[in-house]
């Protein structure tokens, strides 16, 4: 049975000429689970609103969306409360009461549901998503996970037959987004709930879809099953920008296979099983030629024994932490939740302070840093007037034009991008001349597209002399760019290693091109590793 | 430990208004004794012991300002003590700021244990049904602070280290920019709200909190013990008169019912409370 | 309209009118009690008619955000003294969303706050402070907005207002019953700290008048309100 039927949908926003949306057309059967991607502003979070009644923007609509057989338009407030549940980007904007239960009987009570359902609905709910210790609690001192299933918890209440939800495990850790995702995944195939998801990272939830469609200026330009959708994306444009954010499986069959109609490998396991049937592995390494010799250069800056706790009677955050950051290089600061990494760089960036232990920044070195959230930069209302406020205001052009945001000086902070916001803070940093820049989380929140471009731009800084330090939970991305990580745990650095070392030695901390080749290469943590390798052992049965 | 606020909201609210309405109102000093020794006991319960006496410490000074206050702006009474610029400074007045002393003192002390009892979740709790908007934004509100707080801290850390201006000017622009971000946010927030049928119409009020037994048992002997009270008050036969002279009529065996159930009703929570605590260390060494 | 003319100005009037003869006529009686319990009366009017009013659900979270910054701005400028932007925000919720949501925005931050700074016999005289100033700013909306030199009188008035109200109660609080002589003292010795407070009001208010209002028509632009 159908859910969702859309036709022809096209919309754009007030006193815009751009079409949003461009003559959408798709089919949403019951039970399925729907993939929507698509770079940023390709226009995902604006079909999936107009899903959604309550949420749907102002602006010129045209053609239909037919919702279990009936206009959608046509369905009572609360029919369209109740039905169609929608979670969104957020985990923090969207709770509004101050207790956890309160927060989970929010939607009930709207509805003036009964109070003995009230009773047992919010109950239910909380054991199953595992707030049950939390029921009590202020929804304030929940982790970001946490909010984010209390906010699933909260739609769910209401039964709806459909859930929509929009990229809702970009602003959480990598742990909670797999364990949402899981969740989503389970109520999808045991409880036959219908899913719409937009995601950024296709990793977990790819293989699962019954459908992927894929979003590009308004329009769809791809909209198959997992298995079909790099065949049709392909027709249209061999070199289709969204491929790079694919599963890593279906990037190393896209590079490497020639027959097209093969079966395509959906996930690391299948993935795993495609290199081992197609290629050889008499070459297990890649002869390492770039390793810079890292213990010749000097310190910049140098921690020593330090301890620190937020508060007097609290635990240590930081025990007996030690680091020292070479000149020139890019370091990563890896680690779980909770972790310590931000306090780290919150030391050295002297936001914070330990209680015990030095901290050395060597003399001439200016430290600056970008915080997770690159917003807490911006305090006018234009761009622009926040680079005007430091002294380098002849570097304004300069800065802006290497890092591509000219035509986003006049712009409020608040309608960027994750990406764009992330670049316009490095620029407002890069004004005060830093010679060390520590950025904390700089992937949080923006997709594939982005990262690449944030890539680029810190390898350039890299070599014009600038010292790096990323704290991040985004393997890939640290495995990419840096070039020594360290883990954070318990307190201190428990492994520190050049990125090769640190990701090939990992058992479990690892990038999914790791996961992938492991026991088959060594070290081959990149997507480009693999691809070398391949390359270089050449085919099975290739006669 | 504070076993007493698991009763119903419901409840506690009407025993400290019954506990206000003597101790604010009536201005005997039997009264306010009683009323004074319930609230230090409920208090140290609360609280530890040092700290209450620490507490009660710090007010003497107040007190007995109030105390000698009282007689320079009232020339009241029929016993002069002293005369100051023609003006007679009275043995009544005096006595009557003490007692006026004691009665802030004891509503002070009263409020201390409300504060402790009665979080914002029962105040809400309470209104809720009368008033869903409000209370709605009421609790919004106290969702939001902490996060207000927390967000401004973070930008004050950053722009720090920005450019150095003026304490005051960096406190504005930061704070400034916590109104830009509350602002943008709440779009969100308001959306999350409406796609989960807010203003659809007809709302419940839900609360945690379930009218039990045990709140009905205490409900009843609130109400007993305030009306047993009231009778002796309202027939006057615990008046007190200060001015001209000092009247003091303890008339009977009413009056005496009346102290006896004011003094129960103020020593109530804390000897809950201690029954609790006892009972709870009798409990685990038996295990 | 009349109507409502009229009840404002019953509320307005009543209670000080109550309080200042029910003080002369019996002076050796608790008024304090009698008087918070008018206050608590007096706001009611006020709530119940926001009650009914119809509200957005956006309308109603920025006034939720209204009175959660006037909370914090207590706690964020601490470090600052006397420079509190409780006042300044109460006014410019009244003259952006009227009379009842400037009410409403004082009283609750009174409330509020006084779970984290205590709260007493006092709460319902701050909610009452609070609220009339931001109910009066509501009434003349339209000329705080045009008129600078009645947004600079205004601004410097309710800091009178407030300590007006506020005195009112000590005076209460400390004698019993309305006495004069005290009333007149409790203000004299309050008067600088009144004009600091008006100050900061002012200051306050020239700072964020226009750019919260610049914020909310971009808020009201982008989402259509």
């Amino acid at each position: 049975m159908e859910v969702f039927n859309i036709k022809n949908l096209s919309f754009s926003y007030p006193k815009s000429s751009e079409k949003a949306l461009d003559n959408i057309n798709f089919t949403v059967e019951q039970g399925d689970l729907i993939l929507l991607c698509g770079e940023s502003g390709s226009g995902k979070s604006t079909l999936l609103k107009m899903l959604k009644p309550q949420l749907t923007p102002e602006g010129n609509i045209a053609g239909e969306i037919i919702f279990k057989g009936k206009n959608l338009k046509e369905l009572s407030k609360k029919e369209s409360a109740e039905k169609i549940g929608f979670v969104m980007q957020n985990p923090d904007s969207q709770i509004v009461t101050d207790k956890v239960y309160h927060e989970l009987s929010f939607a009930m009570e709207n509805l003036a549901y009964d109070k003995e359902k009230i009773r047992l609905k919010t109950g239910e709910m909380a054991s199953f998503f595992g707030l049950s210790n939390v029921f009590n609690n202020d929804t304030n001192n929940l982790s970001g996970g946490q909010k984010q299933l209390l906010n699933l918890a909260s739609v769910l209440t209401l039964q709806p037959e459909i859930l929509i939800l929009d990229e809702p495990t970009s602003q959480i850790d990598p742990l909670s987004a797999q364990n949402f995702i899981n969740i989503l995944k389970n109520l999808n195939r045991d409880f036959g709930i219908t899913v719409i998801i937009s995601e950024h990272n296709l990793e977990e939830v790819f293989d699962f879809a019954s459908k992927v469609i894929v979003l590009e200026k308004g329009k769809v330009c791809a909209c198959n099953t997992p298995d079909k959708i790099l065949k049709e994306l392909k027709r249209n444009n061999e070199n289709h920008p969204i491929i790079n954010a694919l599963p890593v499986s279906l990037r190393v069959y896209n590079i490497l296979n020639k027959n097209i109609d093969d079966k395509v490998p959906l996930n690391i396991k299948e993935g795993r099983k495609f290199l081992q049937e197609n290629f050889n592995a008499d070459i297990k390494k890649l002869h390492e030629t770039d390793l810079i010799d890292n213990k010749k250069k000097n310190a910049v800056i140098t921690l020593k024994n330090i301890y620190f706790r937020y508060e007097k009677n609290g635990s240590d955050i930081l025990k007996d932490f030690n680091l020292s950051i070479k000149k020139g290089e890019i370091y990563a600061v890896l680690g779980a939740n909770g972790s310590g990494k931000s306090t780290a760089v919150k030391i050295i960036s002297g936001i914070l302070k330990a209680y015990h232990g030095k901290v050395k920044i060597y003399k001439n070195e200016n430290v600056m840093y970008l915080p997770q959230d690159p917003l807490t930069l911006f305090i006018k209302d234009k761009i622009i007037d926040d680079f005007e406020l430091s002294d380098n205001k002849g570097k304004i052009n300069e800065t802006s034009h290497i890092l591509g945001i000219e035509h986003l000086l006049n712009k409020h902070p608040y309608d960027l991008s994750g990406g764009e916001i992330q670049k316009a803070a490095l620029a407002k940093l890069l004004l005060f001349n830093p010679s060390v820049l520590i950025l904390d989380e700089p992937t949080k929140g923006i997709d594939a597209f982005a990262k690449d471009e944030l890539k680029i731009i810190l390898k350039n800084l890299q070599k014009e002399g600038v010292t790096i330090i990323i704290v991040t939970h985004d393997t890939e991305f640290a495995c990419s760019v840096s070039d020594r990580c360290g883990l954070l745990f318990n307190g201190n650095i428990i492994a520190e290693n050049s990125t090769k070392e640190f990701f090939g030695g990992n058992g479990f901390y690892t990038t999914s091109a790791n996961k992938m080749s492991r026991g088959f290469y060594e070290n081959a943590v990149l997507f480009e590793d693999i691809i070398k390798l391949c390359n270089l052992n050449g085919e099975k049965n290739a006669e | 430990m504070k076993a007493f606020s698991n009763f119903h909201p419901v409840v506690i609210f009407i025993y400290f208004i019954a506990v206000f309405s003597v101790s604010m109102f009536i201005q005997n000093p039997v009264y306010l004794f009683i009323s004074m020794t319930g609230s230090f006991l409920f208090l140290c319960v609360l609280n530890t012991i040092k700290t209450t006496i620490i507490s009660f410490l710090k007010y003497i000074p107040f007190t007995v300002l109030i105390t000698i206050l009282n007689p320079l702006f009232s020339h009241n009474g029929a016993t002069p003590l002293f005369f100051i610029n023609d003006n007679a400074f009275t043995l009544e007045a005096l006595i009557y700021g003490s007692v006026l002393a004691l009665m802030i003192l004891c509503v002070i002390f009263w409020f201390k244990c409300f504060n402790i009892i009665f979080n914002s979740e029962k105040i809400l709790f309470l209104f809720g049904k009368i008033s869903p908007k409000i209370s709605l934004i009421f609790s919004m509100a106290l969702h939001f602070i902490p996060n207000f707080s927390k967000y401004f801290n973070e930008v004050l850390s950053v722009q720090k280290k920005m450019k150095s201006n003026s304490k005051l000017k960096l406190y504005i622009n930061c704070f400034s920019a916590v109104i830009t971000h509350s602002f943008e946010t709440s779009v969100d927030t308001a959306d999350s709200m409406s796609a989960r049928g807010h203003s659809t119409g007809k709302v419940t009020n839900f609360g945690r909190f379930r009218f039990k037994t045990n709140d009905f048992i205490l409900l009843i002997s609130i109400i007993t013990l305030i009306i047993l009270t009231y009778i002796a008050i309202v027939a006057d036969n615990t008046k007190v008169v200060y001015y001209p002279v000092i009247i003091f009529s303890n008339s009977g065996i009413s009056a005496f019912i009346s102290y006896i159930s004011f003094a129960v009703l103020c020593f109530l929570p804390g000897i809950y409370e201690i029954k609790e605590d006892l009972k709870w260390k009798y409990s685990i060494s038996k295990i | 309209m009349l109507n409502k003319i009229i009840r404002y100005i019953f509320i307005l009037c009543a209670v000080p009118v109550i309080i200042l003869t029910g003080s002369f006529l019996f002076p050796e009686k608790s008024y304090a009690v009698i008087s918070v319990l008018l206050v608590i009366f007096a706001c009611i009017p006020f709530f119940i008619s926001f009650e009914n009013k119809k509200t957005s659900t956006r309308t109603l979270v920025i006034i939720a955000i209204m009175t959660a910054l006037s909370v914090a701005g207590r706690f964020i400028f601490s470090p600052i003294p006397f420079f509190k932007p409780v006042t300044a925000l109460v006014i410019i919720t009244a003259v952006y969303f009227g009379s009842e949501a400037g009410f409403l925005t004082g009283a609750l931050s009174a409330v509020i706050s006084n779970f984290y700074f205590g709260q007493g016999p006092w709460t319902p005289f701050q909610m009452f402070a609070w609220g009339i100033v931001g109910f009066i700013a509501g009434l003349l909306s339209s000329q705080i907005l045009k008129n600078k030199i009645i947004m600079i009188l205004y601004s410097l008035l309710s800091g009178v207002i407030y300590s007006f109200v506020m005195d009112i109660w000590t005076t209460l609080w400390s004698d019993g019953y309305f006495n004069l002589t005290r009333f007149l003292a409790s203000s004299v010795t309050s008067a600088p700290i009144t004009a600091i407070y008006s100050i900061s009001n002012l200051i306050f208010l020239l700072i964020l008048l226009k750019p919260i209002g610049k914020k909310l028509d971009r808020f009201k632009i982008k989402y259509g309100i």
